[in-house]
């Protein structure tokens, strides 16, 4: 296909280039200095049950940060999209504040909410539920940080749907909750599921929010950026980037994955969307 | 299969301030097969919508076959839509579409599985896909995708057929195909139909009966060849084609224009001011001035296209104004017509309406 933008050779070039330098060699430096470091110490490094509990918080608490996500940055694009009520223009502001605030900031205000002592740590404890210091913390905080990841992903789809589509499901005699089944859902899935990929890439790195609400109890609460920070402090980079390198390696398997799903169902579904609107 | 009457009395609409629809009452009959014919902005759109419950009048009701649907939910309706987009579902192959509105029913009235299939493949025979079933919407062309929207709204056996626009998305070859084969289909299911369009020509084509709409307002209805042959309005003539307007006076003796008169059957009272309305192809020319008539007009401009030749002529008594004349290739031919040739125009029918009645 005959194209009249700047063709492959140069995108491709400049593509390569912008990524070497911003993400390949970055990457490989830390791969390479791990190598430098020796099977032993790299595997001393590995072997560690609180490498283990970390990893282990940090992936499961990133993962259902990212459901949660997903469910409730539907809704709220879905009201966002399709209502009009006062004050949607803030709504739609705030949003975004997760990304603005320094996450240490927001770490702080949420560890002060939760502790048994705060607004909603003092409600929740006598029912005999502590959020702070705990995972349910972490799993808040990274919650927190993800929100703005599936809103906007979804919005601008949600907006470009046709909702004929929609009157056309219902007249053939859809209830409102088989239609968003049958209907929006299928064509919503590849924007949440990239929020949601986006939201658990972001959650898995994430340390300032999560370090203060997290109370880094070992074997309980500590997540893995924690344990790269406590390495670095006592002037261990060999541990840290050991455990960085399978942090790294770890992330881009779930990412591939995800991307592959993602590239399958946009290539069943979204693709159609698409082709059907012209 | 069970096909209703539709009756609507008293429905207005509106938006705020603007009336969309002002006391409309009609009745479509059992079986029939009706155009709502108006341009755009007339309320015909919303008024078909109304009909299927994607709106809600502000005053009046509907009934379908003399029960009261204007308080029931759309999804109640048991009405068949398409939509001039389609509106298909993009992720789901062409069977999965058709077969939508019988998978989505509660699990007593479902059909089975094998049900389902045989009433896919009937209807996919019924809009000439055959074969298709598999395919996705986005592999199909507009007329295709129109077609499974047609099967998609008649496998749930709707009581009533609408069709917004249904041939306006298509280019005009394919649309006089599909007009065609929507009256062949009409007759196979003998559904009642309601289909909304601006396209004059093709409700009268489609059409059994045919109710014009503006500003919200019904102007007329009948059949195709009633409204055609006796536009009751200057609206009428305006919207059915092109029409030459001619000012004249009522005489005793009929309408007055320019030097001649024309025998009117309508009374008009003496001396008004109205205006004649005559149809390009009803007006005929000739070279000598006869008894009956003519009026005195010079050829300005000839153009020939295919079988029709446009002729444009001024009027040479008083108010010399630019009339325009479609005549057969043959008797353009016969007659030898040139240019800043004097004839003689004979008006074969037109329609008198007083002056004030247009006048805005």
């Amino acid at each position: 296909m005959k194209r009249t933008l700047p063709g492959f050779p140069l995108s491709f070039g400049f593509m390569m280039f912008y990524m070497s330098f911003i993400v390949f060699i970055p990457l490989i430096a830390l791969v390479w200095y791990t190598m430098g470091i020796g099977w032993e110490a790299f595997w001393n490094a590995i072997f560690d049950p609180r490498l283990f509990a970390a990893l282990r918080l940090s992936f499961s608490a990133s993962f259902i940060a990212a459901i949660i996500n997903g469910v409730f940055g539907l809704l709220i694009a879905w009201v966002l999209v399709r209502y009009d009520f006062f004050g949607k223009r803030i709504m739609d502001g705030m949003i975004d504040l997760p990304f603005a605030l320094p996450t240490a900031v927001a770490g702080i205000a949420l560890t002060s909410l939760y502790a048994e002592n705060g607004w909603i740590g003092s409600l929740l404890a006598p029912l005999g539920i502590q959020v702070a210091f705990t995972p349910i913390g972490v799993t808040i905080a990274l919650t927190f940080i993800g929100l703005p990841f599936v809103v906007r992903m979804v919005e601008p789809v949600l907006r470009s749907l046709d909702q004929e589509t929609e009157e056309a499901a219902g007249l053939l005699g859809a209830s409102p909750f088989t239609i968003f089944k049958t209907v929006l859902l299928p064509l919503l899935t590849p924007a949440i599921l990239a929020g949601m990929t986006l939201a658990f890439a972001r959650a898995l790195g994430e340390y300032g929010s999560v370090v203060f609400i997290a109370g880094n109890i070992p074997m309980q609460t500590e997540i893995v950026p924690l344990l790269i920070m406590n390495k670095l402090e006592q002037f261990d980079y060999a541990g840290a980037t050991a455990i960085a390198t399978v942090m790294l390696a770890l992330s881009f398997i779930l990412l591939l994955g995800a991307n592959i799903l993602q590239w399958w169902l946009s290539r069943n579904l979204g693709q159609k969307v698409v082709d059907s609107s012209r | 299969m069970n096909t209703m009457s539709i009756t609507i009395t008293g429905i207005t609409k509106d938006f705020g301030k603007t009336e969309v629809l002002k006391n409309i009452n009609l009745t479509v009959k059992e079986g029939e097969l009706l155009a709502l014919l108006g341009p755009s902005g007339s309320g015909k759109t919303t008024l078909l919508r109304m009909i299927a419950g994607l709106e809600h009048a502000s005053k009046g009701e509907i009934f379908f076959d003399g029960n009261n649907v204007t308080n029931v939910n759309a999804k109640d309706r048991n009405v068949g839509f398409v939509f001039q987009h389609y509106a298909l579902f993009s992720h789901m192959k062409v069977k999965d579409n058709i077969a939508y509105g019988l998978r989505v029913k509660k699990k007593k009235d479902r059909p089975t599985k094998s049900q389902i299939d045989s009433k896919v493949n009937e209807l996919l025979e019924l809009v000439k896909l055959e074969g298709l079933g598999e395919r996705y919407p986005s592999q199909l062309s507009g007329g295709q995708k129109q077609r499974v929207a047609l099967a998609r709204s008649l496998a749930i056996e709707p009581s009533v057929l609408l069709l917004d626009e249904p041939f306006g998305a298509l280019d005009a070859q394919v649309r006089k195909e599909l007009r065609r084969w929507l009256r062949t289909l009409h007759k196979q299911t003998g559904v009642t139909t309601v289909f909304v369009t601006h396209d004059q020509e093709e409700a009268l084509d489609v059409a059994d009966q045919v109710i014009v709409l503006n500003d919200g307002e019904i102007i007329q209805e009948g059949t195709p060849s009633h409204i055609y042959d006796s536009p009751n309005s200057p609206f009428m003539y305006r919207f059915l084609g092109n029409a030459n307007e001619l000012k004249g006076t009522a005489t005793k003796e009929g309408i007055s224009i320019g030097g001649v008169t024309l025998a009117s059957g309508e009374p008009h009272a003496d001396g008004a001011n109205v205006i004649s309305y005559v149809r390009p192809h009803e007006i005929s020319l000739a070279h000598a001035s006869g008894n009956d008539h003519h009026l005195e007009v010079e050829i300005t401009k000839t153009h020939p296209v295919g079988p029709i030749v446009f002729i444009e002529a001024k009027r040479l008594d008083g108010d010399r104004e630019r009339i325009e004349i479609e005549l057969t290739k043959g008797s353009y031919d016969n007659l030898s017509i040139k240019i800043g040739d004097i004839m003689y125009a004979r008006v074969e029918r037109f329609g008198t309406f007083q002056a004030n009645e247009y006048m805005i």
